[in-house]
């Protein structure tokens, strides 16, 4: 079997579905003894499980009023009961031209290197019965792919994947936004993107916090954007912005530019730590499986 | 500064022209290569960083525009091929080198005459390049050691060539060649390098007063023993056999110690230890050292440091084996002489009659005497001693003196040596008219008495008055002149054969010879041309000599060369003479070559710091 979309798109083959499928066996060895779609959410509704208590208000279901506090203090209290409903998990892909960049011999550009690594979590997210959407995102939100359960759903998931394309500037707080106001359910937000957004990438996380998400963050770099090998003079063109810098490049230019861009991951590295953000740091040249399993091993994504 | 290549005005346009161009190129903007960037913000903070520095950053390119204007100029410097000194006209020097004998002299070592060489070559390397020089090497006879040389090395490389010689140097003669060979050439200049062991007179000229004269000397001791005479004489009652005389000169203020040998054929005959006096000459007088015919050197050793010159050490003789000669006599009868040539061993003696005188038969014997008889034909081939001999002689009619007082005696003549005329009384003589080439032998009040001449290698001698009516015959003087006469006919002189380098010889060859082999002490082999029977050469090698089969010495023919003490300061033409000084700057000190290195240092400096990003 083999999936392709149109030039230049993410390409899934027999092997790579083969890998899915191993990624999914070893997923579960460290996933066992929980329960199959039975992540609890922290919302309180309609569940069994007692959760809290709060005051009654004109309309609630007189069901719910615990009559036994209420013999004790005559307080008209409401038990409140953890509800119960399957995970949804959304990934959001950046699609922005910048994630094309890096495609070589040998290595992918860190979109396809970040579709893999979708393709291979929405897998097993299926697996588990879990619902999983997908979004790409540039400039502002794009396509869409509704959340879906079960293993079969792959294959339009990887039909979705095979056809992002590369393609405008990245804007990480207007993309999350719209998701957010877009998306009813809450749930797991996975983001892979290389989070160079010139209007930071700090608002459109801190968004996903606010409205109850929880973000994942997958941080997608390519090794020749943290070493280039450039020389000499040049005029470097931002792919994204278009804009222009003349510079000479020497080899003293090149060990700053170096240490500016580590200073940038470990910046969005702290920044995630800091607020509880699951972060993983990746280069295309690490291979996405390895990736996929650190998510796992790391905890969180599942179960 | 001159330029020889581009001019000036060109060079200065050029390099204004190139240097519009290089600014033109830098103010115009740099095309460079696009590269697209994932994200430009993190190029933007390096770049605000570099910003920092932008003013370094502009004096950089202001810098690097300076180095490629310096370079543009460097090369065109070099194309330009700047001089510099002013534009010069070039001296002319002749650097006349002391070749003379004193000049072996080792009080400086390894010699005078290598350090000569040095000291000329050191002139020749201090000369600007404007300036041509001529080497002349100032012997017995002087000549130049190649032509003008405007190359250093050419004449640096004659100079390596010159060598000293067993002469004399005739430094008024080189003067001569170095005046010739400047006149009409601009700022002439002599150079004068030796011992200065030169006579005072060959430098007092008025000639020399255009000139600039230096004189670079050379030499430190005068210490030196020489041995100033060495005779070998026959012994004039044996003259098979001969007596030697030797003097010694010491030319150093302390008395000597030497050793004096004398070696016969290599053969060490004789030695003796002499004591020669501070400036004082030592001699020894040997009587009857030996028979001719081998070659007699004279040799003296003294202690180390007492005698720096070696050539004057020696002396050479060779005294020649007399070999007998046959004479006819045709006279009536003449007791005088008959007794006379019997007495001489070596005489073999015939009479003949005038009557009975064969020419043909007289062409036989070696010589001819004809007492008071002429023929109408001296002998072909005989040379002829005429006694009284008549109108038909071949010295002219003479004419008649009566009583003649002998006035005049030619003594240096081999036929007068140990020849006494004086007192000779004579009854009546004839005075002979003689002819160019004549020698008056004894004259009376200048009218010739005694006639020699030579004719080819025939000689011929005319005794202008009776035996029988003078005392002559009854002198000692007599027999000896008449072995003197045979002597010089048959070309054995009566003293041993010394010749002297730096002289031309005249060596008597056999008959019927146009040229005669010369072989040189040295071994060098010559071919001397042959004039009235005798080789021409001229020699300047202390030694023996082969010449046409037969040896002969040639020792020291300078006793001046001996005294070898140096002249620091010499005066010519009325001023003391200055060391060479250094001309000034010439044209031809290029400087082409290291503006071009120059150029080539900066262009790799600013290679390396431009691929090293320093001045970019």
């Amino acid at each position: 079997m083999k999936v392709e979309e149109g030039e230049g798109a993410v390409v899934f083959d027999e092997g790579f579905l083969k890998k899915l499928e191993y990624l999914y066996i070893v997923s579960r060895k460290l996933l066992s003894g929980q329960s199959r779609a039975e992540r609890r959410t922290h919302k309180v509704g309609s569940g069994i499980e007692f959760a809290d208590h709060r005051d009654y208000t004109a309309g609630d279901d007189l069901r719910y009023i615990d009559w036994n506090v209420y013999g004790r203090t005559d307080r008209l209290l409401l038990r409140l009961f953890e509800e119960e409903e399957d995970l949804h998990i959304y990934l959001l892909i950046d699609a922005s031209r910048s994630m094309g960049l890096g495609a070589r011999p040998g290595v992918a550009s860190k979109l396809h290197y970040a579709s893999q690594v979708a393709a291979a979590l929405c897998y097993v997210g299926l697996a588990n019965l879990d619902r999983v959407g997908l979004a790409g995102f540039s400039g502002n939100l794009g396509a869409r792919m509704s959340p879906a359960r079960g293993k079969g759903r792959i294959f339009k998931v990887l039909e979705f994947l095979g056809g992002l394309r590369a393609q405008g500037a990245t804007d990480l707080a207007a993309s999350l936004r719209a998701f957010v106001h877009q998306t009813k359910r809450r749930g797991l937000v996975v983001l892979l993107s290389d989070l160079y957004d010139p209007a930071g990438y700090q608002e459109g996380l801190n968004l996903l916090r606010y409205h109850r998400f929880e973000p994942f963050v997958v941080h997608v770099y390519d090794q020749q954007e943290a070493r280039p090998a450039l020389r000499g003079d040049l005029a470097l063109c931002d792919c994204e912005t278009g804009e222009e810098r003349e510079l000479t490049v020497s080899s003293k230019v090149l060990e700053r530019y170096a240490a500016e861009h580590a200073r940038y991951l470990a910046e969005a590295e702290e920044f995630c730590s800091a607020r509880h953000v699951p972060y993983f740091r990746t280069h295309t040249g690490v291979p996405f499986d390895q990736l996929v399993l650190r998510v796992f091993r790391k905890g969180g994504f599942l179960g | 500064m001159t330029f020889a290549g581009l001019s000036g005005a060109l060079v200065a346009g050029l390099f204004a022209a190139g240097s519009a161009a290089l600014v033109a190129l830098y103010l115009l903007k740099l095309r460079r290569r696009r590269v697209e960037v994932a994200f430009a913000a993190l190029w933007r903070k390096v770049l605000s960083e570099r910003e920092t520095t932008s003013l370094l950053r502009r004096l950089k390119r202001w810098l690097s525009l300076l180095v490629q204007v310096a370079l543009l100029g460097l090369l065109l410097l070099a194309i330009g091929d700047p001089r510099l000194g002013e534009v010069l006209e070039g001296r002319h020097v002749v650097v006349v080198l002391d070749a003379s004998a004193s000049m072996k002299a080792t009080d400086v070592r390894p010699s005078r005459m290598a350090r000569a060489r040095e000291e000329a070559k050191r002139v020749v390397r201090g000369l600007p390049r404007a300036d041509a020089a001529l080497i002349v090497l100032a012997g017995a006879q002087p000549r130049p050691l190649g032509p003008w040389d405007i190359d250093p090395a050419a004449a640096l490389r004659r100079i390596d060539g010159a060598e000293a010689s067993d002469t004399a140097a005739d430094i008024g003669r080189a003067l001569d060649l170095a005046l010739d060979a400047l006149r009409g050439r601009a700022r002439p200049v002599i150079v004068l390098v030796g011992d200065g062991a030169w006579p005072r007179s060959a430098l007092e000229r008025d000639d020399l007063a255009g000139v600039d004269l230096r004189y670079v000397p050379v030499g430190v001791s005068g210490e030196n023993l020489a041995i100033s005479a060495f005779q070998g004489r026959r012994r004039p009652d044996d003259r098979r056999r001969f007596d030697l005389y030797l003097e010694v000169q010491s030319f150093r203020e302390a008395p000597t110690e030497v050793t004096l040998d004398i070696l016969t054929d290599g053969v060490l005959a004789y030695r003796q230890a002499l004591r020669v006096g501070g400036g004082a000459r030592a001699w020894r007088s040997l009587p009857d050292f030996g028979a001719g015919g081998g070659r007699i050197e004279a040799r003296i050793a003294a202690p180390p440091g007492a005698d720096h010159l070696a050539v004057d050490d020696r002396a050479l003789a060779v005294v020649p084996e007399r070999r007998t000669r046959r004479v006819l006599l045709v006279s009536e009868g003449n007791l005088f002489l008959e007794g006379a040539l019997l007495a001489d061993s070596d005489v073999v003696l015939e009479r003949a009659a005038p009557a009975a005188y064969d020419a043909a038969a007289a062409a036989r014997f070696d010589a001819v005497i004809f007492d008071r008889f002429t023929p109408p034909e001296p002998p072909a081939g005989a040379s002829v001693l005429y006694v009284a001999p008549g109108a038909g002689s071949p010295f002219g009619t003479p004419s008649r003196l009566r009583e003649p007082i002998l006035t005049d005696v030619a003594r240096e003549h081999p036929a007068m040596r140990g020849v006494s005329m004086r007192d000779v009384n004579i009854r009546e003589a004839r005075a002979f008219p003689g002819r160019e080439g004549d020698v008056a032998l004894a004259g009376s009040f200048g009218d010739a008495v005694v006639v020699a001449r030579s004719d080819g290698a025939r000689r011929l001698v005319a005794i202008g008055f009776d035996l029988g009516q003078s005392d002559l015959p009854l002198r000692a003087a007599f027999p000896v002149l008449l072995a003197n006469l045979l002597d010089w006919f048959v070309g054995e002189e009566s003293e041993a054969e010394a010749f002297a380098t730096g002289a031309t010889w005249r060596v008597p060859v056999a008959a019927g010879q146009t040229t005669a082999a010369v072989v040189t002490p040295s071994g060098r082999k010559l071919e001397a041309p042959v004039v009235d029977g005798r080789a021409v050469l001229w020699a300047d090698e202390v030694g023996f000599y082969r010449v046409a089969g037969a040896t002969i010495a040639a020792s020291l023919g300078a006793p001046e060369e001996s005294r070898i003490a140096p002249r620091a300061q010499l005066v010519a033409a009325g001023r003391a003479l200055a060391p060479p000084r250094a001309g000034r700057s010439g044209l031809r000190r290029d400087i082409w070559s290291y503006l071009a290195a120059l150029a080539l240092v900066i262009a790799a400096v600013e290679w390396v710091t431009y691929h090293r990003r320093v001045t970019v």
